[in-house]
């Protein structure tokens, strides 16, 4: 390796770094990693404000380290070559100094990260498609339902990247938001995920006595509501305007009886245009609708989205671009045309699919990676391409000759 | 009197009212000029408490800018942020009736000074994220459309209002040390006139934590930076002392009443967390000298059985 190193604490280079010099594997993923920073340029806006955190084991094994210009910074990914780049979402005066109080924050971007929960059935532990499709579909529903119309964020303003494993991140970073407390942070986090909204509020029960019968009138969103009584509303016309069976089918799920479900079904239209108006007594128990409606409306029921990235600003983050060093593939800046269709077993990789490299797997693996399908048996030696390699070796799955 | 110095005069926490106060300066301090404050100021912390309607006024000149400011540095020197809270409470009731007579011009003149991103249409208003969240209120209840959310006037004033009172109450900024002799001396008696904590404070407790100087201290209410660390002394002080999780709630709910509000809001839910994790963990136990660390009390109690335990 290089030792033209110019981070500034250079020399408080952690004993964990000679570990990581330690196997072959390790040695042939350094070697890898480096050759990637010597081709390609790391770009961080504002890197002089930003605090750099780096790791060869953990995904953070030193921290509070600054540089002066984007130079500096590359030189040190290829001297040092770290597995896992982070920086701070904050800007600080004194990014490198310590305690965290002595940087003197400045302001943060915004950071939303969403990760796959991983606790379906048939997991893949190499590459899971299922979880890759998941959050990618929850991190296109978080930019539509929610950052755009909702919060009305910029979209030059709003990148997304790959976090080069399973998750997703997003980078807002208007002025306007960049002074919002933690506390307000978290009410954005909060209001994407809606797991404590009280669904209630946004309903009033009346009660009239007419000819001495008492009748109860419930209102709730109209067309004329925002917000999360907007999202109410279009979710419960959504379910409405479903074909019959899938009606029947998510109206008993919700807990109706099937001749319940039937009869809203007959009158669906009338209930729609009722429901439109804000009468919400036009339906049999409208809490049932409402209360299914909770369970997938916010963001967050099937992907975990991390509030503490959002809302504690001392936390460091991926910096887009970079590679993973559990996967070996590239933490990857999306335009939102690219997100609509984006497979990061395809469009994220860093490393040669036509290259190989022979390796042997630790137990039997079927995944499907750079565009084929790779079936590894345990402890069998197999000659497999670069990239699919260095997924290997990075999850510690696979073992050179 | 023209619009800038009714702006001024009226609201304190306006860019004219800084502006008037740093042109005139407060002038020589008389002790009239102390006694005039002390009258304003519990005058306010009267109307704060009062159930019925108060009387309100409207400034004609720049005398409250004045009280204002000595009422502060008084209170300062008090240390009882109960007393502190229901000043700003005062003070923003009478923004918010003042508020309430305001044509749109002047209205919007002096709510776009706390809230920037402040929009109007007619008599419709709408705020950006970053102000309406700044107000404690919930994003997720509000009608939220394209960073903007509709938002009515007597909403826009009690947000206004609320802003003010914690304005008013946040006494951080004041150097205690660079207050003339004169206040200092003034704010003995000042004290004593200060309403004390609700009774439910004064509870004498059968156990032996609660009815310590140090917990009386800090249910009285601490400042912002302490009142988490508060939360947990308490906590742990009703779960030693044997109070049922309800009574502790209760307790606690008084508690984050008698905080000091200022910038940074403290949620009951907050507190209650802290509660519910004590509960949780009934092991832990009370520390005097982290209570002396974290501020929350000055010296250690007299006769406290657990400083003596650890002393003898």
């Amino acid at each position: 390796m290089e030792n033209n190193v110019v981070a500034k604490d250079a020399a408080e280079q952690p004993a964990v770094q000679k570990e990581f010099e330690r196997t072959k594997e390790h040695e042939f993923i350094g070697r890898h990693f480096q050759q990637f920073y010597k081709t390609h340029q790391v770009n961080v806006p504002s890197t002089s404000m930003r605090e750099f955190g780096f790791g060869y084991e953990k995904k953070i094994d030193l921290r509070h380290k600054s540089f002066q210009s984007q130079k500096e910074l590359q030189d040190y990914f290829i001297s040092k070559v770290p597995l896992y780049a982070s920086y701070s979402a904050a800007f600080y005066e004194y990014p490198a100094a310590r305690p965290m109080g002595a940087k003197n924050f400045l302001k943060a971007e915004l950071i939303f990260d969403l990760d796959a929960n991983q606790t379906h059935e048939g997991h893949n532990p190499v590459m899971c498609p299922h979880c890759q499709e998941t959050v990618r579909a929850d991190v296109i529903r978080l930019l539509e339902d929610f950052l755009f119309p909702d919060f009305g964020f910029s979209k030059e303003e709003t990148t997304v990247n790959f976090s080069g494993s399973k998750g997703y991140h997003v980078h807002v970073a208007m002025e306007s938001l960049m002074q919002l407390s933690s506390t307000q942070r978290d009410q954005l986090v909060e209001y994407c995920a809606g797991t404590n909204v009280d669904f209630n509020r946004f309903f009033t029960l009346q009660k009239h006595v007419i000819n001495h019968r008492s009748i109860e009138v419930i209102s709730g969103p109209s067309k004329a509501s925002a917000g999360w009584a907007k999202r109410i509303l279009d979710r419960a016309l959504a379910i409405l305007a479903l074909p019959q069976e899938d009606f029947i089918a998510r109206f008993k799920q919700a807990g109706y009886t099937k001749k319940q479900a039937e009869t809203i079904f007959a009158n669906k239209d009338y209930v729609a245009q009722q429901l439109s108006e804000g009468r919400w007594s036009a339906i049999e128990k409208p809490d049932l609708l409402v209360a299914e409606i909770a369970k997938t409306a916010g963001i967050g029921r099937n992907v975990s989205l991390d509030r503490a990235v959002t809302t504690d600003m001392s936390r460091l983050i991926r910096i887009p671009d970079t590679l993973h060093g559990d996967t070996g593939l590239l933490a990857k800046t999306l335009s939102l045309s690219e997100l609509s269709n984006f497979d990061p077993t395809n469009s994220a990789l860093a490393f040669d699919m036509k290259k190989t490299e022979k390796v042997i797997a630790l137990d039997h693996y079927d995944f499907y990676f750079g565009g084929s399908s790779h079936v590894l048996e345990k402890e069998k030696l197999k000659e497999v391409p670069l990239a699919v390699a260095m997924l290997l070796l990075c999850k510690k799955k696979a073992l050179l000759l | 009197m023209d619009l800038q110095q009714k702006i001024a005069y009226n609201y304190f926490f306006s860019r004219q009212a800084r502006q008037h106060l740093s042109e005139q300066g407060l002038g020589t301090i008389a002790n009239s000029d102390l006694e005039a404050a002390q009258d304003f100021c519990l005058r306010l912390i009267r109307n704060a408490q009062a159930k019925v309607p108060f009387q309100p006024w409207v400034a004609q000149d720049g005398d409250e800018l004045k009280w204002i400011a000595l009422s502060r540095m008084l209170l300062s020197q008090s240390a009882n942020p109960f007393a502190a809270r229901l000043f700003g409470e005062g003070l923003a009731k009478l923004c918010a009736y003042r508020l309430g007579l305001e044509d749109p011009q002047v209205f919007t003149a002096v709510l776009t000074q706390l809230y920037p991103t402040l929009k109007t249409d007619g008599d419709k208003y709408a705020l950006g994220i970053a102000d309406y969240t700044s107000g404690q209120n919930e994003l997720v209840y509000a009608p939220l459309d394209g960073g903007k959310i509709s938002i009515d006037r007597e909403a826009l004033v009690e947000m206004a209002s609320k802003h003010a009172a914690s304005k008013a109450a946040d006494l951080s900024g004041i150097d205690k040390t660079a207050l003339p002799p004169l206040i200092t001396e003034f704010a003995t008696n000042f004290t004593e006139a200060l309403p004390s904590s609700p009774a439910l404070m004064m509870r004498q407790f059968e156990g032996k934590f609660l009815n310590q100087g140090c917990m009386k201290k800090i249910l009285a209410g601490v400042g912002e930076g302490k009142r988490f660390y508060g939360s947990m002394a308490i906590a742990i002080a009703c779960q030693k002392d044997g109070l049922s999780k309800e009574e502790a709630s209760a307790l606690m709910r008084q508690y984050v009443t008698n905080c000091q509000r200022s910038s940074h809001e403290f949620r009951e839910s907050e507190a209650l967390a802290s509660l519910d994790w004590v509960y949780k963990h009934p092991g832990i136990n009370l520390s005097c000298r982290k209570l002396l660390q974290q501020g929350l009390i000055d010296k250690y109690c007299d006769g406290c059985p657990q400083t003596r335990k650890k002393t003898e």
